[in-house]
């Protein structure tokens, strides 16, 4: 009699999710869907509001990543009102990018991810925490909470605070960067590099012991889409969309973000609402892609950085660079590159420049701010009235981006691990963990509210649920 | 350091106890070697915080009780971590602050029943009055601290 195993809540991800498996009557794994079961409706409640309130409100979608969508929606504003944001504004607003993405890793990498790189991913669940690492490796908790909590604090000494800082506005920052504040970051930047580059050698060391998870994470060619600057290099503020094939040759390049419904379409599908946004020009689903760490590592052509350019090099020359597993190094090489990049406009005695916001009354009824967030490319596009007030919002979500590959991911993965209906803890973990490397973030795409509890049903043929995982 | 931290929703009603008590008391409090720090939940980056103190005050609501009633206890640092760890409780904190980083930090924990966690910004009467009276007893217990653990006046 065939099966399916449910996982309900799946753990260790930020949001609501669950997993159904279904099983032949031999056993075999059948079909599989990650299912995001929650709805957050920000697209349709903005209506009505002014289009200045956008970057304050929209920042509310999620307490993980508040900055990246502080980043996108002061863009699209900024392209409201048709105005050119002064460059230190432009880098003031980078540099709380940059320290929201080595944060936003930090936490993936140390507090979600490595309980299973550490400890094993047949490890007992009460063991896969921070606090279970801290146990086996002290070390690594603490350079793992110090690298987020520099992260934090640029953010804060930027914004006021570190959750939804308000500093980031239409037009730019409301506040120019004091002497005083550039010399405490400068101070913090050789630790958080130290640190980063600990734990990407470390990384580097143990990881081709998960050769069997590297096989089988979400392993197969795809495209990859992000932004890139105009010599093609890593770019997380501005830049133009870039597609390349599974090869890493380019298919679409110099796309301005204002195209981006050129080339993305999005479907939805019943089991889920996420959205599934796809490559136009394949249809859907075949044109599958995706975004984030490993996406932008595999597109561009260099990071722009003395040491993340030569952790790419040594990335692309070993690994199997079409296997999710490796979000996980991609991630830690951008913290390298974060610090780096940090370091370099703190080191711009412009940035100390008082010149650091335009203003402008609403100019143009449409405006698209593209960015990208630690998850992968962040899009707001939105439609004002002649009066400012917001009539239509488009978001697409970085873990949006990523809804196709990680279906099939979890089918890949499933089907490679569950065998004759048999399924144990260590094996379910497999199947959470292939979504845990896309670091995916459900409260910014759909879900309501905090907690990260995760779900995996195993159903029979006739529908009937034989096995179910609850966290 | 002497350590405040104040953590709950301060748009769930009388979740909000333990923000409003901590922001209240650093208006009030303007002194050297006091730190505060309010957050909606408590997670593992606070070790690092907390690590270089010698003493955290955690103020936070419950959930039970009769609204208005204060609790308050000396905290004994344990490691109980459930799979959802980005909810961590004050014994683990100290905890961790102690095997992390060798700290000696110890804590206490004020808890105030709440009456009311719906959608507001505002503390229902019981735990209003409750909130002045913490403020009372911690403005005048910050020169116990500073005595106990020696810290600088």
């Amino acid at each position: 009699m065939s099966q399916r195993i449910v996982i309900d809540p799946v753990t260790r991800i930020e949001g609501h999710a669950k997993i159904t498996i279904q099983l032949s009557d031999g056993g075999e794994v059948e079909d599989a869907h990650l299912h995001i079961t929650q709805i957050r409706g920000f697209e349709k409640f903005v209506e009505g509001r002014p289009f200045h309130e956008m970057p304050s409100l929209m920042a509310r979608i999620c307490g993980i990543c508040p900055v990246s969508h502080l980043m996108a929606s002061a863009k699209a504003c900024d392209a409201l009102m048709a105005v050119r944001v002064p460059r230190t504004g432009t880098n003031l607003r980078r540099l709380m990018n940059l320290a929201q993405i080595a944060q936003s890793h930090a936490l993936s990498f140390f507090y979600l991810s490595a309980p299973d790189l550490l400890l094993g991913m047949d490890a007992p669940p009460i063991k896969r925490n921070l606090f279970g690492i801290a146990e086996a490796n002290p070390q690594m908790a603490r350079d793992g909470v110090r690298i987020r909590s520099i992260g934090q604090q640029i953010i804060e000494m930027l914004g006021g605070k570190r959750i939804h800082p308000a500093w980031v506005v239409p037009g730019g920052v409301n506040e120019p960067l004091t002497a005083e504040k550039r010399d405490k970051m400068l101070a913090m930047m050789p630790e958080g590099l130290e640190l980063a580059l600990r734990w990407l050698d470390w990384f580097k060391g143990i990881h081709e012991q998960f050769h069997e998870e590297i096989a089988t994470f979400a392993s197969f060619p795809t495209m990859f889409m992000g932004l890139v600057d105009k010599q093609g290099n890593l770019e997380m503020y501005d830049g133009y969309l870039r597609f390349v094939d599974a090869d890493g040759k380019i298919v679409v390049d110099d796309v301005p973000p204002e195209e981006y419904a050129t080339y993305i379409g999005e479907a939805v599908e019943p089991y889920s609402y996420l959205k599934s946004p796809y490559y136009k020009p394949l249809g859907y689903p075949g044109g599958l892609y995706r975004v984030g760490p490993l996406a932008r590592l595999n597109l561009v052509n260099a990071c722009g950085t003395p040491l993340a350019n030569r952790e790419l090099t040594q990335f692309r020359a070993r690994a199997n660079t079409r296997s999710s597993f490796y979000f996980h190094i991609a991630r830690l090489i951008e913290i390298v590159y974060s610090f780096e990049k940090m370091q370099q406009l703190l080191d711009d005695p412009e940035i100390l420049s008082k010149q650091v916001r335009a203003y402008a009354a609403p100019n143009s009824l449409e405006g698209i701010g593209v960015s990208e967030a630690p998850r992968g490319t962040l899009i707001h596009h939105y439609k004002i009235n002649e009066s400012g007030a917001m009539v239509h919002a488009n978001l697409i979500i970085a873990t949006g981006h990523n809804n196709i590959a990680m279906n099939r991911g979890v089918m890949q993965v499933a089907r490679h691990f569950i065998k004759d209906g048999q399924v144990n803890d260590g094996i379910l973990n497999r199947v959470e963990a292939v979504i845990r490397a896309y670091d995916p973030c459900l409260s910014c795409s759909t879900h309501a509210i905090g907690h990260m509890p995760l779900l995996i049903e195993v159903v029979d043929p006739k529908g009937a649920v034989v096995a179910e995982v609850k966290r | 350091m002497l350590l405040f931290v104040g953590y709950g929703n301060p748009l769930r009603g009388d979740d909000g106890l333990g923000p409003a008590v901590v922001h209240q008391l650093a208006q009030r409090v303007q002194r050297a070697g006091v730190q505060f720090v309010t957050c909606h939940q408590l997670t593992p980056e606070l070790v690092e915080t907390i690590s270089q103190s010698c003493h955290v005050v955690f103020i936070d609501a419950f959930v039970g009780g009769c609204p208005g009633e204060i609790w308050c206890n000396s905290i004994e640092p344990s490691m109980s971590p459930g799979a959802l760890n980005h909810y961590v409780s004050p014994a683990m904190l100290l905890a961790a602050a102690r095997s992390w980083y060798g700290a000696k930090t110890t804590g206490t924990l004020i808890t105030i029943s709440g009456a009311s966690f719906g959608f507001s910004e505002q503390l229902s009467s019981p735990v209003e009055a409750a909130l002045r009276q913490v403020l009372e007893w911690l403005e005048q217990g910050i020169d116990y601290y500073f005595r106990v653990y020696g810290l600088a006046a």
